[in-house]
């Protein structure tokens, strides 16, 4: 209690304050622009923050990072183009909800969802984290093999009516995935001599083209006709408990499983968004009696399990000194910078400073609410610019977000191509959701399975070895043949 | 019918080329496994979409128009252009030639579209490499920037 205390006194003070309202203004900024992610955000912030004394430093980070996540539903909602691939999984959704006049209420459902699963892994940080981060650590290839392999169950929410078409999308997001080196060989695999290309074709430069540039694409074969009526933002936060109040289940899910996801090493925001959706759908079916129920049903457990993941994220990261994502990994270079080495001594030799650092996460996510709300306020004209402008300005912001990111011309070439290969999928009636969730887990699956079959000579038992991988392998079993085996009972009776 | 087929033969070209990935000596796993499981999944759910016939209610997407392909290859042509030719040029010149004429062709006053698109690329590198830090390539304007 008088760390606690303590910790309150360092962190209400002007300038951590200041420092925190400025980050936040940033976090806003880098999360509304298409391609920035949150990481690049945190990195950005470095240089200034080697200038701070470390609680205005370190609160400034963990402000951005959240600000930029919760951005990123801005542009998914208003232009279907989500700011940060931790926003992909209901992007779709949300935008569906924009377009039936409805964008306040998606964004002001994001905006609280966000709040209520940062809050919930601020506090699972602050009171748990040792027990957490004990769970993270013992989970082995095998089980994040199962982990992934559950998160590809949520191909069936985003997928649309024809599971074949979902089918589909999935497979090719998974064959873009292949590109780069091989995990098992260290051969270049479907780079076609471009060294460029080794590194794998990169999320934002696919995600971009697919939801982006391909939009662009879209207008510019329809012209006029397709471009349909600018959507409405409407009433932010009316309605929103009402909406809530009927999914605290599904809310109340995608905060733990946000939490666990984000404290697994190498899972991040993306990837628990997507198990969130996935385990929801079958544990709190929701309330699909119409269009937006539906859509709503999509958009509650991803947007509170993406903002919780950074939660669970700093837990191996501040416990143990192990980042949980790339973002933590900044944050950890940042308290090294500052002479705090992350462990489990930080919290003996400086707790006051590590506290104050955990309050600072779990007030910035209390300043969501209020910072979105400027926000939101803030992007409202961009909905009455006509698309014979927007569309090109949009193509902009896609094309110079993704050199910002990937730094090299290829990229650019990468995200028309992905462009193109979106309009196809339109057109052929093929969602581009699923191929954004393949090529999200591709990775993660390939190296996990590997890795499990390598260190049991080849033996596919192993999947099977351990009973966590068990009880996930039931539970992805689950969440796959649910459907079916329901459709199976109805038939027999 | 075109999507099954399309797909199987997509499939058939992965499992080609897994099939040809050499194995790695001393390690129990085969490179191709991953890309092979990926090619097997892609044939048979095209032949899925190939045996069963498409929805009857789905709407009519009508062809393409010629002004609209135009639009299209305009779309995907300026920028890969400006790709190609990103170190010579840079941002700040290539982003304006490739926004003012994809707003005049759809329907933007030509003396608008181009204010528009010197302002909108000003305002991009002035947040990307003033605000942000993100240094981009600005071609023969790089070093005219007041924070440089």
């Amino acid at each position: 209690m008088e760390v606690t205390a303590a910790a309150l006194g360092l962190l209400l003070t002007p300038s951590v304050l200041g420092v925190m309202a400025a980050a936040a203004l940033l976090g806003l900024l880098v999360g509304a622009l298409p391609g920035l992610t949150a990481t690049l955000g945190v990195a950005l912030l470095v240089p200034f923050a080697v200038m701070l004394e470390p609680l205005p430093a370190l609160a400034g980070v963990v402000t951005l990072a959240a600000m930029a996540i919760t951005a990123g539903d801005l542009p998914g909602a208003l232009l279907k183009v989500p700011g940060t691939p931790a926003s992909a999984a209901y992007a779709e959704a949300a935008h569906r909800l924009a377009q039936r006049g409805r964008a306040g209420l998606a964004l002001g459902t994001g905006l609280v969802c966000a709040a209520a699963g940062g809050g919930t892994g601020a506090l699972v940080l602050l009171f748990g984290a040792p027990a957490l981060a004990w769970v993270a650590l013992h989970m082995s290839t095998v089980e994040r093999f199962w982990l992934a392999c559950l998160g590809l169950g949520a191909a069936a929410l985003v997928a649309g009516p024809s599971v074949p078409r979902g089918a589909l999308a999935l497979l090719i997001g998974l064959a873009l995935a292949l590109v780069g080196l091989d995990p098992v060989s260290g051969q270049p695999r479907l780079t076609f001599g471009l060294t460029d290309l080794s590194g794998g074709l990169g999320l934002i430069p696919v995600m971009i083209g697919l939801f982006a540039v391909s939009r662009v694409l879209s207008h510019a074969l329809d012209g006029a006709a397709g471009a349909g009526r600018p959507p409405r933002v409407g009433s932010v936060l009316g309605g929103v408990g009402r909406v809530l109040g009927r999914r605290r289940r599904a809310m109340a899910l995608g905060g733990a499983i946000g939490t666990l996801v984000g404290a697994v090493p190498g899972a991040g925001a993306d990837i628990a968004a997507y198990v969130a959706q996935a385990v929801t759908k079958r544990l709190a079916p929701g309330c699909a009696e119409d269009a937006d129920a539906r859509d709503l049903d999509a958009i509650v457990p991803a947007a509170t399990a993406n903002n919780a993941a950074v939660g669970g994220a700093l837990v191996p990261a501040t416990v143990l000194g192990i980042p949980g994502d790339s973002l933590t990994a900044v944050v950890i270079g940042v308290l090294m910078l500052k002479g705090v080495t992350p462990g489990p001594s930080a919290f003996l030799l400086q707790p006051e400073l590590m506290t104050a650092v955990l309050l600072a996460f779990l007030l910035a996510n209390l300043l969501l609410v209020p910072a979105g709300l400027l926000a939101i306020a803030v992007v409202r004209p961009v909905l009455r610019v006509p698309p014979s402008v927007l569309m090109p300005c949009v193509l902009a912001l896609g094309l110079v977000g993704t050199y910002a990111v990937e730094r090299t011309p290829t990229a650019l070439v990468v995200t028309l191509g992905a462009g193109v290969l979106g309009l196809l999928m339109e057109r052929a009636r093929v969602p581009v959701a699923p191929a954004v969730l393949g090529f999200v887990l591709g990775p993660t699956i390939e190296e996990m399975a590997l890795t499990s079959l390598m260190k049991s000579g080849g033996d596919p038992a192993v999947f099977l070895s351990r009973p966590a991988a068990l009880g996930l392998a039931g539970l992805t079993l689950l969440v796959w043949l649910g459907p079916a085996l329901r459709a199976l009972v109805r038939r027999l009776r | 019918m075109i999507l099954g087929f399309g797909a199987v033969m997509g499939g058939l070209v992965l499992l080609l080329w897994a099939g040809r990935a050499e194995p790695v000596p001393h390690l129990s796993v085969d490179p191709g496994l991953f890309p092979t499981g990926i090619g097997v999944a892609a044939v048979v759910v095209g032949g899925i979409l190939m045996a069963v016939p498409g929805r009857t209610d789905a709407p009519v997407v009508p062809g393409p128009s010629r002004a609209g392909l135009i639009g299209a290859g305009l779309t995907v042509g300026l920028p890969l252009l400006l790709a190609l030719t990103l170190d010579r040029i840079g941002f700040a010149l290539g982003l304006p030639m490739v926004l003012a004429p994809l707003m005049i062709r759809h329907g933007v006053h030509p003396g608008r579209a181009t204010l528009l698109a010197v302002g909108l690329t000003a305002a991009l590198v002035a947040v990307f490499t003033g605000l942000l830090r993100v240094p981009l390539p600005l071609g023969p304007l790089a070093g005219g920037l007041p924070w440089r």
